[in-house]
């Protein structure tokens, strides 16, 4: 594996104040190396999504820090972190956002805006096997290609971390099985961090690490030492 | 419990339901404000002519004899009649003032509304009874002498009471350009006091005008039977119409009638626009909740009240709020303004059923809109809507057909689309900034059109420094010898009837004016195009509105006689003219003398840089060109009071309906800018996205709305009458600063939502809750 990408240090993250406070984080810590394939893994209200988001520049800690590829992300300000997660992050949804106004290749064509050196759109839909389906909007498509269509997205960005929030939560069996080994592939051949966070325990047979939550807190970091093809998984 | 999560919901949409409060509120508030003053108007002038029996009919002639006045009573349809002596005096004192001297010998029609002192006592030979408005203008009481000029005598009475004169709403002397009460009065006196004072009269009287009243509405047709009761022996019959005392006061009250339609159904069409896209909106997010609530066992009757009830109660309390305001602040502040220009008893503010029909419509309106929104999803299966809706879908638009469509960038792109996507939205955006556009034009326009009217009066039509308003009887020969003293022209202005046919009946003929010049260039025609033209000797010239009123045209021949004789003439129409405040026909000294009328000189127009004739004989006042100017000033005055209030209504329209739309706009794609926001857009980019529809949105309204502006404008001066030929002139600079304004207000509302992008939530978006 290589160097250390991600560091979670003593991260607490806590909602409300007094009697309505909740503590969605409690002394998180953690390391990700680059071109590891992690799954976080955890029941409902575990703290596993607050994780992924601050991870993604979509919410900063209460208190501790949280370094991506030597950026403190958890002091930086919102024009920062606006230029840090086109940068950095590519995100997958469980629910896709898929913007219903653009086709699949504009959906794609879209991180142009965001980041000068985007890859080609069509290749990353191509590389996702969606190149023919370029020009239907995402009402017209399924949902496991509607979530192949934002892998793509994720993926012109080019970014270090790909972080994923229950990909496959809102697909069957069949197709998840499809995002998953895109997901994978991504990190075996491309050599990208992939970040996934998911509840199902059969998924996280397929990651390099396994950080598993419970009420907050990180309760077992394990190493796969030889992690399952996602061909071999069910769930 | 429903109650609750209305007023929950309606705090957490506060935005798009303070707009439905606003548009309520100015739809029904301008309604009030315009209605309020002109509904107790009516009806305190029907108390006034009910009281004081006022004439519906008026016949003027050079003396009516008693069996004249005999015969017309004897006339089934006449309820009542008098004979009576109408003087134009001058006061002794007073700035001499001008004075409407009724002589009377009854007190039957047109009595006097008494305001305070004694009851009008016919056989007092010592009393007058004087204009309210004119004793409190010069502190005048009950008991004090007061002494005018009449028939080249001095008469010197005492005032017993004071008084409103029914015939005279409108009253402004001769020698003003405006309303100044300090000027003229009028005055009854009867009978016994000026035979007391005049013993020339002697036993004759020459009672010059008859007053009478009748049950029959179309007054004009009585004229047959008038006729030959006075075996012809009459010049001019007037009905109210024609009396410039009531017509004037009537005409500004049926503009007010229109104002009042024509402004609340704007409003009251941008109100509907914003209820249907806000409650679509509502209702379309919370889908979920009706499918909870009908899976639940509600009734599909009862879930679709609760969703009325949102604009209901909200439109509902708009329009209480406008019917208040605008009837008892707006409408008191209109009455307060017309109260110093028209003589009415007791005018103030009042209701009518109307203004509750105005709410219940506004509310009714309102209300339908939700209902067509919330039948959508009713219409849905409970278990179908319990799930999240299928992902809007996307389909090629119009805009894709465009040959560069391809070369625009993604925030065109997606702006188009969304436009595409919702155009209801877009509809209330583009109508409501071309409204705003249209107020604005309209507002700016009517400055340079009051100084382009200035313009066209001073340097074009006046060619003077003085005008010399003499006084009634002064001789010609007076008047010539101030011409050879001054230089400059005469001119003769008198009031005529006109008509294209000879014989024509009461509905053909038209009173107007009748300007005679010597043609010496110091009063000069303006054409069709404002040119200045020069009237062919042997014809007349008429305006522009009267001639389309009479349909004649250059070549046609028309009939005049002059309003107190009876004797017709004719004349051919050499030039149709333009003028901004004058209607009538214009004639040259010559061919006036032609006929055979009397000529008499009124005013000098003089180029002479100093006039001194203050008390010399014949004269009545002096203005010079400040003076004339001085009414566009009051004008102007108006204008910019008038400005004020449009530039509020100018800016409300585009901050009310683009926030709306903005706010539609956002709320409808939150989901998509978050996930641009994870993306990595940032808050300035998101803005611009949001801002940049509101601004395509804003041109396209511009461009739509200017034009109507000049239109609105025009209707406006139009609704005036025939007598003010206004053209509206707007050039680049009115529409600029009126695009500059509204674009102003569009740029404005898109950083209304720099701090809600900023603050966008995307973990909480991203859920996928509604």
């Amino acid at each position: 594996m290589g160097k250390t990408i991600v560091e979670f240090k003593n991260v607490v993250k806590q909602y409300g104040q007094g009697e309505g406070m909740q503590l969605a984080n409690n002394d998180v810590n953690f390391t990700i190396d680059e071109g590891e394939f992690v799954v976080i893994l955890g029941q409902s209200g575990a703290g596993k999504s607050t994780v992924l988001n601050m991870l993604g520049g979509m919410d900063t800690p209460t208190s501790g820090t949280v370094t991506v590829a030597g950026q403190d992300v958890s002091s930086m300000k919102d024009k920062e972190l606006s230029d840090y997660r086109a940068s950095t992050i590519g995100f997958i949804f469980q629910f896709y956002n898929l913007l219903p106004s653009l086709t699949a290749l504009e959906n794609v064509a879209l991180v142009r805006n965001i980041v000068k050196e985007a890859r080609d759109p069509m290749e990353m839909l191509r590389a996702v096997g969606l190149a023919d389906h370029a020009k239907k909007f995402p009402s017209q498509m399924s949902g496991g290609e509607q979530q192949r269509v934002s892998i793509a997205r994720a993926l012109a960005k080019d970014p270090k971390i790909i972080l994923g929030d229950e990909p496959t939560g809102a697909l069957d069996s069949e197709t998840g099985v499809i995002v998953l080994e895109l997901l994978a592939d991504l990190c075996r051949k491309d050599g990208k961090t992939v970040v996934l966070v998911t509840h199902n325990a059969d998924i996280a047979r397929c990651a390099d690490k396994v950080i598993r939550m419970k009420n907050g807190k990180v309760r077992e970091i394990r190493i796969n030492e030889s992690p399952v093809s996602v061909r071999e998984v069910e769930w | 419990m429903l109650g609750k999560k209305m007023i929950r919901e309606i705090r957490g949409n506060i935005g798009q339901f303070l707009s439905l409060f606003i548009l309520s509120f100015l739809a029904v508030s301008l309604y009030a404000c315009m209605k309020a003053s002109n509904i107790s108007a009516y009806n305190k002038l029907d108390d006034l002519r009910s009281i004081t029996n006022c004439a519906d009919g008026w016949i003027f002639s050079e003396g009516f004899s008693s069996e004249d006045l005999s015969s017309v009573r004897n006339l089934s349809d006449v309820t009542s009649a008098q004979r009576r002596l109408h003087i134009t005096a001058t006061a002794e004192s007073h700035d001499q003032a001008q004075l409407e001297v009724y002589v009377l010998e009854e007190n039957l029609v047109s009595k006097p509304y008494y305001v305070s002192g004694e009851k009008l006592d016919l056989a007092s030979k010592d009393s007058i009874w004087i204009s309210d408005s004119f004793a409190k203008e010069w502190d005048l009481k009950i008991g004090d002498s007061f002494s005018f000029s009449a028939y080249g005598f001095t008469i010197t009475k005492k005032i017993a009471g004071t008084m409103v004169a029914p015939e005279y709403q409108y009253l402004k002397a001769d020698k003003d350009l405006d309303i100044i009460l300090k000027n003229i009065a009028v005055i009854y006196m009867p009978v016994e006091g000026l035979k007391e004072s005049l013993s020339a009269f002697g036993a004759e009287i020459p009672f010059n005008e008859l007053v009478f009243t009748t049950d029959r509405q179309d007054v004009k047709s009585m004229e047959e039977d008038l006729g030959k009761a006075l075996k012809g022996n009459y010049a001019v019959f007037c009905d109210r119409d024609d009396m410039p005392g009531i017509r004037i006061m009537k005409d500004e009250l049926t503009q007010h009638d229109q104002f009042a339609i024509t402004f609340p159904v704007v409003f009251l069409a941008i109100a509907l626009l914003v209820i249907m896209t806000t409650m679509n909106r509502m209702i379309a997010n919370q889908r979920t909740q009706i499918g909870t609530l009908r899976a639940l066992g509600m009734k599909r009757r009862k879930i679709i009240l609760h969703y009325l009830s949102y604009s209901f109660f909200v439109s509902l309390l708009g329009s209480i709020a406008g019917l208040f305001v605008g009837t008892y602040l707006m409408g008191e502040g209109l009455a307060v303004i017309f109260r110093a220009w028209y003589l009415v008893p007791g005018w103030t503010v009042e209701m009518d059923a109307s203004f509750l029909i105005v709410v219940a419509l506004v509310v009714f309106c309102c209300t339908l809109a939700t209902y067509f929104s919330c039948r959508k999803v009713m219409n849905v299966h409970p278990a179908e809507s319990l799930r999240p809706s299928s992902p809007k879908s996307g389909k090629r638009t119009l805009f894709e057909k465009l040959p560069f469509w391809g070369k625009l960038g993604f925030s065109s792109q997606y702006n188009l689309r969304d436009i595409s996507r919702g155009k209801l939205r877009a509809f209330m955006g583009i109508f409501g900034t071309a409204a705003g556009m249209m107020i604005m034009v309209a507002a700016m326009a009517s400055i340079t059109t009051i100084q382009d009217a200035s313009t066209w009066t001073f340097d074009k039509i006046q060619n003077f420094k003085n005008e010399i308003d003499f006084s009634e009887g002064i001789t010609v020969d007076q008047a010539e010898s101030y011409k050879e003293q001054y230089g400059g022209e005469l001119i003769s202005a008198s009031a005529i009837e006109i008509a294209k046919e000879p014989q024509a009946s009461s509905d053909k003929k038209r009173s107007t004016s009748l300007m005679v010049t010597e043609g010496l260039n110091n009063y000069r025609l303006t054409g069709l195009n404002r040119e200045l033209v020069e009237l062919e000797p042997g014809t007349c010239a008429i305006t522009m509105k009267l001639a389309r009123a009479l349909d004649l045209k250059e070549g046609d021949t028309f009939y005049w006689h002059l309003y107190e004789k009876n004797t017709w003439y004719e004349a051919k129409v050499g030039l149709i003219n333009r003028h901004p405040n004058f209607s009538g026909v214009t004639m040259l000294r010559a061919d006036y003398e032609e006929t055979g009328a009397e000529y008499v000189p009124t005013m000098l127009y003089s180029n002479a840089t100093s006039v001194d004739v203050e008390g010399q004989a014949g004269i009545l006042a002096v203005h010079d060109d400040k003076d004339l100017k001085e009414s566009f000033d009051i004008m102007m005055e108006m204008i910019y009071a008038m400005l004020i209030v449009f530039v509020v209504f100018a800016a409300i329209l585009p901050i009310v309906v683009l926030y709306n739309c903005g706010n539609l706009s956002f709320h409808e794609r939150i989901k998509e800018f978050a996930t641009l926001k994870v993306l990595g857009f940032t808050t300035k980019r998101i803005r611009k996205l949001l801002s940049l529809q509101n601004l395509w949105l804003s041109i396209v309204g511009l461009i739509l709305g200017a034009p109507f502006g000049t239109v609105m404008l025009q209707y406006m001066f139009d609704s005036n009458g025939d007598s003010m030929d206004y053209p509206v002139s707007a050039g680049f600079l009115v529409y600029l600063i009126s695009a500059l304004f509204v674009m102003g207000v569009s740029v404005l509302v898109s950083y209304m939502f720099n701090k809600r992008i900023r603050k966008l939530d995307m973990v909480d978006i991203l859920k996928g809750m509604d």
